[in-house]
C-alpha cells in the first residue's frame, strides 16, 4: 500500500473539511503545462487549432487555469487515438479540417492556420457557438458540419478539464472520502457554489 | 490437498458465501470451489482510491480493451476503465445467442457480490403465491412464513440500510439506519404520497450505517465507489463478509481456479458422490468428495453443471426428471422510466455521494380491485435519484469563455429519474441447452440462450413508463421524457429460474428446501432456484433460501452420522 493510499484508508475519522484552496495555490499546482507538444493523431495544424479554440472555450482566469494549462488538448488527441473507432476517428480529422478551411480560407486567397489570428478563432466561436436557433436554421453544409464539430469539441474540452487533476482536485470541490451524508444543504456554505468533481 | 470433505460448495459469490459460512459453522469441513482467480478483501481491489485523472483516459475504456466485451458492453454497465476487471472477457468466455442475452458475470472469489447493485428487498405472500394464482409456472413449496426468520437472518448479519413502511407487499427486514433521501427526492416523494397516496421511500441497501458491531466492517463513507471494492467492507459481500466468517472456523477450504463442471452420482445410493473439476492454471482434471454439493455457482452455471452431469440414471442431467432443468428463465425488465428537471433547488446541493436512491414500492395488482391492471399480469417497483447534472445546455451569451468556465464549475440543474424493476412470467420455453459443437478453451460444452422478453412484459413496460411520466408530473417536474430500452433477458443481471423449486418432481428440479428431488445431497441456493421472479431485487431471497437450505444440510448430516 502506498502512501496515498495508506492516507485515504483513515479517512474513518475525516471531518467534514472541504476547504477552498487559494488561487495562488491553485495556480501554483497547475504548472504541467508542456510548451510543445507534437499530437499523436491529429496533425499540427489540427493540434493548434484545438489548442486556440479549447483556450477560448475554457481561458485562463484568476481562479482557475485555462484548458491547454491542464492538458486538454492532448486528451482530446489521447481520446481520439484510443477510443475512436477507425471510423469516427476519420469523420472526426475532416470535421476539423472543416473548421481549419473555414478560418483559413477567404474567397480567392489561402491563408496558412500559423498565420491566423486569435482575434479570427474568436470571431469564429461568436458566429457559432453564439448564434440563435434562427441563424442555426440558415446554416449551409460546411457551416452545420463546423457548429457541429464546435458544440462537440466544447463538450469534450469540459468534460477532460472538469477531469483532470488540476481541476478536480483544486478547482472544484473534492472530497473522495466523504465519510458521511447530508442529504439537503445550502450550496454556497457547502461548495462555495462549485460542483463536487467526484 | 486433501480429496474428501463433509460439503462442497461450488461457487463463491453472494449465495457460495453464505453457502461456506453457514456450512462451516456448523461444523463441516467444507471446500469452497470458484472457478476464477482470489480477490482478498482490500488487498485486491485495484481501483478503489482511483480518481478520474488518475486513469490514462479518465475511466474511458480504449477501442481495443472494448473488443473483450463485444457482448458485456451492449449495456453500459461494465464499460468503465475502473471496474472492467471484474467482468469476464466475453472472448475467452463465449455463449451463444439464439436471441439476445446479456449475460453479465464475473469470474473471481467474491463473485458478483462485488459489483452487485445492494438493493435488498424481502419478498411476500403476493409473490410466493402469485404462479397458483394466476396458473404461469408452478406453485412455490414455500409461502412467506418459512422464510421470513431467514430474512431476517440474513438482514442482520449483512446490514441492511432502509425504513420500515408497513407493507403486507414488501414486508419490512431488520433495518439500519435510512440513508436520507436528498431535497429534490424528497419534493418528489411528497409529491408522489400527495398525489397518489403510492408510499415512496430511500432504497433499502445492503450498506452499514448504524456503529453496530460486525467484524473486519465498518460504516458506509458515501464515496459511491461500491463496484470497486470497498475497503470499509462497508456494503455486504462476500469477500468482506461469508468468507472470512468461513475461514474463522478453521473448517473452510477455498479453492480459485477450480472450475467445476460435473457432480459425480452413484445410482446405488441414489447420492451424488463429489465433483469433477479442472484447474484451470494446470489443466489437470480433478475430483472431490463430499456428502453433501451445494449448487451456488449462479443461475446459468449451476444449471449448466447439472445439464453436464450425465449418467443411466440422469441422461438428461442431474434431477432432472421433470425436464425443467435450463427451462423457465426469467430477469427483471427495466430502463423503463421517465426523468424531470425542476425549478427551486438551485441554492441546495448534498454533501457525500449516496449510493442509494428512492424506491417507490409495487402498487399495481396487489389482488383488491383499486389496484388492478388488466392489461398484464403481476407488476413492478420503482428505483431512482435526484442528481445535479453537469451543465448539459448554456444559454447563447455564455457559449464560451470565462463566464462560460464560471458557470460549468458550478452544479447544474436536478433532475429526478426513475426507472422501473418489472416481473418477468416464467415461460418454459425461455431456456438455455448446451451446445457441444463449440466447446470453450477447456473442451467444456458453451451455453446457448433462447429466451426473450414476451407480451406480458411489454405490455407492463407500457405502464411503467405512463406511469413514471405521470408521478414525474404531478410531483412537479417538468421537461418530462421517457425511457424505454428493453434490452434483452440478462440485462437485470437478475437470470434466474433453470432449476426451479416447486411441490411435484415432475414439473419441478428443486423440493422446497432446495434439494433435487430425487438427489436429496445436492442442493440448489441461487438464482436457478426462483419459481417465480418478483419485481424485487432478488440477491436478499438467495441469500435466504441458501442459509436455509445449509441449515436443513447440516441438520441431515448430522443425524446421519449418529
Amino acid at each position: 500500500m502506498n502512501r496515498r493510499d495508506a492516507i485515504k484508508n483513515i479517512g474513518l475519522s475525516l471531518g467534514y473539511a472541504a476547504a477552498a484552496p487559494t488561487a495562488l495555490g491553485i495556480l501554483q499546482s497547475c504548472s504541467t503545462h508542456v510548451t510543445s507538444w507534437t499530437p499523436q493523431f491529429l496533425t499540427t495544424d489540427q493540434g493548434q487549432l484545438i489548442i486556440n479554440l479549447v483556450d477560448l472555450i475554457l481561458p485562463k482566469t484568476t481562479d482557475a487555469p485555462s484548458a491547454s494549462e491542464v492538458n486538454v488538448p492532448e486528451f482530446i488527441d489521447l481520446l481520439a487515438l484510443k477510443t475512436f473507432e477507425p471510423q469516427k476517428q476519420k469523420k472526426f480529422k475532416e470535421q476539423l479540417q472543416t473548421v481549419i478551411e473555414e478560418l483559413t480560407l477567404n474567397k480567392k486567397t489561402t491563408t496558412e492556420l500559423k498565420d491566423i489570428a486569435i482575434e479570427k478563432y474568436d470571431v469564429l466561436l461568436t458566429k457559432y457557438l453564439k448564434s440563435t436557433e434562427a441563424e442555426q436554421k440558415k446554416f449551409n453544409k460546411v457551416e452545420k458540419t463546423v457548429f457541429n464539430t464546435l458544440k462537440d469539441l466544447r463538450y469534450k474540452a469540459v468534460w477532460a478539464y472538469k477531469k483532470s487533476e488540476c481541476v478536480g482536485e483544486n478547482v472544484l470541490a473534492y472530497n473522495p472520502i466523504p465519510g458521511g451524508y447530508k442529504s439537503c444543504i445550502d450550496l454556497n456554505e457547502t461548495t462555495g457554489g462549485k460542483a463536487w468533481s467526484l | 490437498m486433501k480429496e474428501t470433505y463433509d460439503a462442497i460448495v461450488i461457487g463463491s459469490g453472494i449465495t457460495g458465501g453464505w453457502a461456506a459460512k453457514e456450512l462451516c459453522e456448523g461444523g463441516l469441513k467444507t471446500l469452497v470451489l470458484e472457478r476464477g482467480k482470489m480477490v482478498k478483501h482490500i488487498e485486491d481491489y485495484p481501483t478503489m482510491h482511483i480518481d478520474p485523472w488518475d486513469l490514462e483516459l479518465k475511466g474511458e475504456l480504449s477501442v481495443e480493451e472494448l473488443k473483450k466485451y463485444p457482448k458485456q458492453s451492449r449495456t453500459k454497465y461494465i464499460a468503465k476503465k475502473e471496474n472492467m476487471h471484474w467482468f469476464v472477457n466475453d472472448l475467452e468466455h463465449p455463449y451463444n445467442e439464439k436471441k439476445r442475452f446479456d449475460w453479465t458475470r464475473g469470474y473471481h472469489v467474491g463473485g458478483r457480490s462485488i459489483m452487485w447493485g445492494r438493493q435488498t428487498y424481502r419478498l411476500s405472500d403476493l409473490d410466493f403465491e402469485a404462479n397458483k394464482r394466476d396458473g404461469y409456472g408452478v406453485d412455490w413449496p414455500i409461502r412467506y412464513k418459512d422464510i421470513a426468520p431467514w430474512y431476517s437472518y440474513i438482514e442482520e448479519y449483512i446490514g441492511v440500510s432502509g425504513e420500515p413502511l408497513g407493507l403486507d407487499h414488501l414486508p419490512d427486514g431488520i433495518f439500519e439506519p435510512p440513508m436520507p433521501l436528498n431535497c429534490v427526492e424528497e419534493h418528489f416523494k411528497e409529491g408522489v404520497i400527495e398525489a397518489f397516496g403510492r408510499p415512496t421511500t430511500t432504497g433499502r441497501c445492503a450498506h452499514i450505517t448504524s456503529d453496530k458491531f460486525r467484524e473486519g466492517r465498518t460504516k458506509c463513507q458515501y464515496r459511491n465507489r461500491c463496484i470497486r471494492g470497498c475497503p470499509y467492507g462497508a456494503y455486504f459481500s462476500s469477500n468482506s463478509s461469508t468468507l472470512p466468517a468461513a475461514e474463522r472456523t478453521g473448517n473452510l477450504t477455498l479453492r480459485p481456479h477450480s472450475i467445476t463442471y460435473e457432480i459425480t452420482y452413484d445410482a446405488d445410493k441414489k447420492r451424488a458422490t463429489g465433483v469433477k473439476v479442472i484447474d484451470v492454471v494446470t489443466k489437470e482434471k480433478l475430483e472431490f468428495k463430499a456428502d453433501i454439493i451445494f449448487c451456488c455457482a449462479s443461475a446459468m452455471a449451476s444449471a449448466s453443471i447439472l445439464m453436464q452431469s450425465k449418467s443411466d440414471r440422469f441422461p438428461n442431467g442431474l434431477g432432472n426428471d421433470s425436464g425443467e432443468l435450463g427451462h423457465n428463465i426469467m430477469d427483471h425488465h427495466l430502463a423503463a422510466g421517465a426523468s424531470g428537471k425542476i425549478d427551486g433547488f438551485e441554492d441546495k446541493y448534498y454533501y457525500g455521494r449516496k449510493p442509494n436512491g428512492v424506491y417507490i414500492p409495487r402498487f399495481v395488482n396487489l389482488g383488491d380491485n383499486a389496484s388492478k391492471n388488466t392489461n398484464f399480469l403481476r407488476g413492478y417497483g420503482y428505483q431512482g435519484r435526484a442528481t445535479r447534472d453537469n451543465h448539459s445546455e448554456t444559454i447563447a451569451e455564455l457559449a464560451y469563455g470565462s463566464k462560460f468556465k464560471k458557470k460549468i464549475l458550478e452544479p447544474g440543474g436536478w433532475r429526478m429519474s426513475i426507472g422501473g424493476f418489472g416481473e418477468c412470467l416464467p415461460y418454459h420455453d425461455n431456456k438455455m441447452s448446451l451446445d457441444y459443437d463449440n466447446l470453450d478453451q477447456w473442451g467444456l460444452p458453451t451455453i446457448t440462450f433462447d429466451a426473450e422478453w414476451k407480451e406480458n412484459e411489454y405490455a407492463m413496460r407500457k405502464d411503467m413508463i405512463a406511469q413514471a411520466v405521470d408521478m414525474l408530473e404531478k410531483a412537479g417536474f417538468k421537461d418530462v421524457v421517457s425511457r424505454d430500452e428493453p434490452h434483452a433477458p440478462g440485462i437485470g443481471i437478475h437470470e434466474m429460474g433453470t432449476a426451479r423449486m416447486g411441490r411435484d418432481p415432475k414439473t419441478s428440479v428443486l423440493n422446497k428446501n432446495n434439494q433435487i428431488h430425487t438427489v436429496p445431497n445436492v442442493y440448489v441456493t441461487d438464482g436457478a432456484c426462483m419459481t417465480s421472479s418478483g419485481c424485487q431485487n432478488p440477491s436478499l431471497t438467495y441469500m435466504a433460501l441458501t442459509a436455509r437450505a445449509a441449515n436443513h444440510a447440516i441438520k441431515q448430516f448430522k443425524a446421519e452420522k449418529k
